[in-house]
C-alpha cells in the first residue's frame, strides 16, 4: 500500500495538513465528546454524492471486484444450501453489507436456523458466520483500497486484504454486541424500539466503517484501527453520521422492498440473482465510498491522546 | 391364513389413537378425540368443487366466520356466531339452523349415546364480546380482555341437542368463561375448556358435570383424549412463562402430570394430538414437542421451520409419522416428522400463509389449506405436491368424510366449500421449491452474472475515463 501524498483530482482539493500531526483536542465529557465539534477545523471528507460516485466507479472499474461480488455470493449461497438453508434467497442481498447490517439481517437469521434455533449450536454457527463475514469484508477492503489508490487489482489484492481480518472480526463482534444492547433496550423504550434498532445499526456503521481501511493502510493495528476509525468518523464537518444513516436506511428499505426470491426455495430465478447482485453491488459501493472518505482525510485524523499521568 | 390376514391388516392400517363413541364421519376437531387428523374414509385427490354454501359473516362487527365443520351422516355442520347451521353434504343446501347465543365460532361435536345422535356446541361470550374490528372472517377469534369485568352475567354454556329433532337433550352446562376449545367427545363423556382455564368433563347420558379442574391458564385449543387420559394445553404469558401441557385421568379428573414449557417464546400452544405413547404439541417458539403420555417427560423437541400453525390447529399423527404446517408471513410449509425421533423427513414449501386450521390425512395424501385460498395435496411418501386448487378467499379447517372434503372459506366467498373426487382431473409431481437443483442454480447464476458483470464493467470503463483516478500523486503534480 502506497504512502505517497495524494490528492483527489478535479476541483476538490483537501486542505494541506499541518507538518505535524494535528493537536489532540482537550478531553471532554461523554455527551460533549459525542456531539460537540472535535477539532478546530472542518474535515476534508467529500460529500455524499461525491463519495458514492467515486465508490461506484471504484467497484465497477475493476473486473476483479465485480466478479468477486458475483462469485462470493454464489459460493455463500451454495454453502448455505448444502448446509440445509431453505431460503428465502433474497436474504442473501445483505450478505456483503457492512456489519452490523449484515450481522442483523443475515448472520442472526441464517446460521441459527441451520443450527436448529437454540442451544450451543447456534453460538457455534454464529461464530462461523462471523469468521466468514470478517474474511469477506477484509478481502473486499483490500481490493477496494488498492483500486482507489490506482494500483492494479488482482486476486492477490483480496488476499492482502486479509491482514484486516482481526479488525473486521472485531467489528462483527462489536456490531453483535451493539445489536444485543439494542434488543435489550427495545422493551424499555416501547414504541421507539424500531428507532432504537435502526440507531444501533447507524452507530455500528459509524464506529467501524473505517477500521479495516486503516489496517490495510498500515496506520494502526487491530484495536488502534478501531480507535482511529472512531476519531476519523467524529471529525467535525465530515458528515459521517449522516452518511452512515443514509447507508442503513437504504439497506433496510432494500431489504423489505418486494423483490424476486423472497419466498422459500433454493433454486433462485435469474431475476432473483439480478436483484441480489444489484443490492450487493450497492453494499460494496458504500464500502468503497467509506474507504474513499477515509483516504481523503487519513492525514488529518487526530492522533490518539496520550493520557497524562496525574491528570484528574 | 386368518392370522396372517389380521396381522397384515394391523401393519397396514395406521393406529387409531382412540375411538370415540361418535357417529361415522368427521365428528369433532381433527376427526376423533385424539385429534389424530386421519380420515378413515374420504376422497383422494384430484378434486373438483362440488358445492359452495355462502354464509355471511356475523358477530358484533359482522366479521366472524364459520367454525371448523363436522360431518355426521349426510350433514355438514358448523357454528356461526349466532346460529348453528347444517348443510346437505351432497348439495350444500341448508337443511336446518338453530339459534345460538352470540359466541366465538368454536367447533361443535357429534356423539352417539344410547342410539341417539347428539350435537354438542358451546355458545355465549361470557357477557363481554370483543369490540368490533378486532377479528376477521377467518382470522383468530379475539380473546375478551381478561382485565375487563363481564358487563353481564356469564352466559357461556355447553349445549346438547338431538341431531334429528334439534331439541335440547339436557339443560345447558354453565361454563365460567367464554370457551373457544370446541367440544371433544370420547365414549360417554364430553370435554370442554374455557378461557379461564376450567376443564369440564360432562356425562353425555345425564348432562351432569362429572368433574371439573382448573389449569389456571387460558385454553384456546381443543381438549384431546386417549386411553383414559385427557390432555389440555394452556397459554403462557407474554414475556413470562411458556405454555402449559397438562394431563388428567378421564375417570375422575385427577392430575397425571403437568409440564410448563421452559421457553418464554412458547406462549401459544396448538391443541394436543395424542395417540399411542405420545402427546404432541406445536408451540409458538417454532418447536414441536412430544411428551410421554404416562409421565409427561419430553421425548423429543423438533424445530422443523418457523412458527407452526397454532390457531384451531394440531399436528397429524400416525404410528410412524407426524405431519404439520407452519407459516411466517407468506412462507408456509408442510412437514413430515419422524414420530420416534422428531427429525424432519421432508418439507414442502407451499409459500402461502397458513394461519388457521390443521392439515388432514386421507390415504397417502396430506391436505393443507392456506389463508391465500389454495387446497394442496402432498404425497406423504415423497413430499411432492400432487394436486393444487386455488380460489378466492382463504380456506381452512378441513373436514373429510365419505365422498367429500368440506372446508371453511373466508373473504369475499365466505361460507363452506365441498370438494369431491374429480375423475377427469390429473395428478402432478411437483417437488418442493426447497429441493436443490444445482444445475438450475448454476445456469440461472450464469445467465444473471454475465450481463450483470458486462453492464457493470461497461459503466465502469466509461465512468472511470470521465472521472479519472481517485487520487493523484503530489510528486507527479509537482513535476
Amino acid at each position: 500500500v502506497t504512502e505517497k501524498k495524494r490528492r483527489r483530482p478535479g476541483t476538490y482539493r483537501p486542505p494541506k495538513p499541518s507538518e505535524d500531526a494535528p493537536e489532540a483536542p482537550p478531553r471532554r465529557g461523554l455527551l460533549d465528546s459525542l456531539f460537540a465539534p472535535r477539532t478546530g477545523r472542518m474535515a476534508s471528507m467529500p460529500g455524499t454524492m461525491g463519495s458514492l460516485s467515486r465508490g461506484f466507479v471504484t467497484v465497477v472499474g475493476s473486473p476483479w471486484i465485480v466478479g468477486a461480488v458475483a462469485l462470493s455470493l454464489f459460493i455463500v449461497w451454495l454453502g448455505g444450501v448444502a448446509a440445509g438453508f431453505k431460503g428465502p434467497f433474497s436474504l442473501l442481498a445483505n450478505a456483503l453489507a457492512l456489519p452490523p447490517i449484515s450481522t442483523a439481517t443475515v448472520d442472526a437469521i441464517i446460521p441459527p436456523s441451520l443450527a436448529g434455533g437454540s442451544g450451543s449450536g447456534v453460538l457455534v454457527a454464529l461464530f462461523g458466520a462471523f469468521l466468514l463475514r470478517a474474511a469477506i469484508h477484509a478481502a473486499f477492503t483490500g481490493a477496494l483500497v488498492e483500486q482507489l489508490e490506482g494500483r492494479k487489482v488482482s486476486g492477490w489484492s483480496f488476499l492482502r486484504g486479509l491482514r484486516a481480518f482481526p479488525v473486521t472480526m472485531a467489528a462483527s463482534l462489536g456490531g453483535f454486541m451493539l445489536l444485543n444492547i439494542g434488543s435489550a433496550l427495545a422493551p424499555i423504550v416501547g414504541g421507539l424500539a424500531l428507532l432504537v434498532q435502526l440507531a444501533v445499526l447507524v452507530v455500528g456503521v459509524y464506529l467501524f466503517a473505517f477500521a479495516p481501511v486503516i489496517t490495510i493502510m498500515g496506520h494502526e493495528r487491530a484495536f488502534g484501527s478501531i480507535a482511529r476509525s472512531l476519531r476519523a468518523a467524529r471529525m467535525a464537518g465530515s458528515g459521517n453520521l449522516s452518511f452512515a444513516a443514509l447507508y442503513v436506511l437504504a439497506s433496510v428499505v432494500l431489504l423489505f422492498f418486494p423483490k424476486p426470491g423472497n419466498l422459500l426455495g433454493v433454486n433462485p430465478s435469474v431475476g432473483a440473482w439480478l436483484a441480489v447482485f444489484a443490492i450487493s453491488l450497492l453494499h460494496v459501493v458504500f464500502q468503497a465510498a467509506f474507504a474513499y472518505r477515509y483516504l481523503c482525510v487519513y492525514d488529518e485524523v487526530p492522533e490518539a491522546q496520550v493520557r497524562q499521568a496525574g491528570r484528574r | 391364513v386368518l392370522l396372517i390376514v389380521c396381522a397384515m391388516a394391523t401393519v397396514a392400517l395406521p393406529f387409531a389413537p382412540a375411538v370415540a363413541q361418535t357417529t361415522t364421519g368427521w365428528a369433532q376437531f381433527q376427526g376423533d378425540a385424539a385429534h389424530s387428523g386421519v380420515a378413515p374414509d374420504g376422497p383422494e385427490p384430484p378434486y373438483e368443487l362440488l358445492w359452495h354454501a355462502a354464509v355471511e359473516p356475523g358477530g358484533p362487527s359482522g366479521d366472524q366466520g364459520l367454525s371448523a365443520p363436522v360431518i355426521a351422516g349426510e350433514l355438514a355442520i358448523a357454528a356461526a356466531p349466532e346460529e348453528v347451521l347444517a348443510f346437505d353434504l351432497a348439495t350444500g343446501d341448508e337443511v336446518w339452523s338453530i339459534p345460538r347465543a352470540l359466541g366465538p365460532p368454536s367447533q361443535p361435536a357429534v356423539a352417539e349415546v344410547d342410539g341417539r345422535s347428539m350435537l354438542l356446541f358451546t355458545e355465549g361470550w361470557a357477557g363481554h364480546p370483543p369490540r368490533s374490528g378486532t377479528t376477521g372472517p377467518t382470522g383468530p377469534t379475539a380473546s375478551p380482555s381478561t382485565s375487563e369485568e363481564p358487563a353481564a352475567p356469564v352466559d357461556s354454556r355447553l349445549v346438547a341437542v338431538d341431531l334429528q329433532t334439534q331439541e335440547q337433550v339436557w339443560e345447558p352446562i354453565e361454563l365460567t368463561e367464554v370457551s373457544r376449545s370446541g367440544v371433544t367427545v370420547d365414549g360417554d363423556r364430553a370435554y370442554v375448556a374455557d378461557t379461564r382455564g376450567e376443564l369440564f368433563a360432562i356425562d353425555l347420558t345425564t348432562g351432569d358435570v362429572a368433574w371439573s379442574v382448573s389449569i389456571d391458564r387460558t385454553v384456546d385449543g381443543a381438549v384431546a383424549v386417549a386411553d383414559g387420559t385427557v390432555v389440555v394445553t394452556g397459554r403462557g404469558s407474554a414475556g413470562g412463562s411458556g405454555a402449559t401441557v397438562a394431563a388428567f385421568e378421564s375417570i375422575d379428573g385427577s392430575i397425571r402430570w403437568r409440564r410448563e414449557i421452559d421457553s418464554p417464546a412458547a406462549v401459544f400452544p396448538s391443541a394436543p394430538s395424542v395417540g399411542g405413547d405420545l402427546a404432541i404439541v406445536a408451540l409458538s417458539d417454532a418447536t414441536v414437542r412430544a411428551f410421554a403420555m404416562d409421565s409427561g417427560d419430553e421425548r423429543w423437541s423438533s424445530r422443523p421451520g418457523t412458527t407452526p400453525t397454532l390457531f384451531e390447529s394440531a399436528v397429524v399423527q400416525l404410528d410412524d409419522a407426524v405431519y404439520m404446517s407452519d407459516s411466517i408471513g407468506l412462507t408456509g410449509s408442510a412437514y413430515r416428522i419422524d414420530r420416534s425421533t422428531g427429525e424432519v423427513v421432508w418439507d414442502f414449501a407451499i409459500n402461502e400463509s397458513i394461519i388457521r386450521g390443521a392439515p388432514v390425512l386421507i390415504g397417502d395424501a396430506l391436505l393443507v389449506a392456506t389463508s391465500d385460498g389454495s387446497l394442496n395435496a402432498i404425497d406423504t411418501a415423497t413430499g411432492e405436491r400432487i394436486w393444487r386448487d386455488v380460489r378466492g378467499g382463504s380456506l381452512s379447517s378441513l373436514a373429510p368424510a365419505g365422498s367429500v372434503v368440506v372446508g371453511v372459506r373466508g373473504g369475499d366467498r365466505a361460507g363452506l366449500d365441498a370438494f369431491a373426487f374429480n375423475p377427469s382431473g390429473r395428478l402432478v409431481r411437483e417437488a418442493s421449491p426447497t429441493t436443490p437443483d444445482y444445475a438450475s442454480n448454476f445456469a440461472n447464476f450464469a445467465i444473471a452474472a454475465v450481463p450483470f458483470a458486462a453492464l457493470a464493467l461497461v459503466a465502469g470503463t466509461l465512468l472511470a475515463s470521465r472521472m479519472g483516478p481517485a487520487f493523484e500523486d503530489e510528486d507527479e503534480e509537482e513535476e
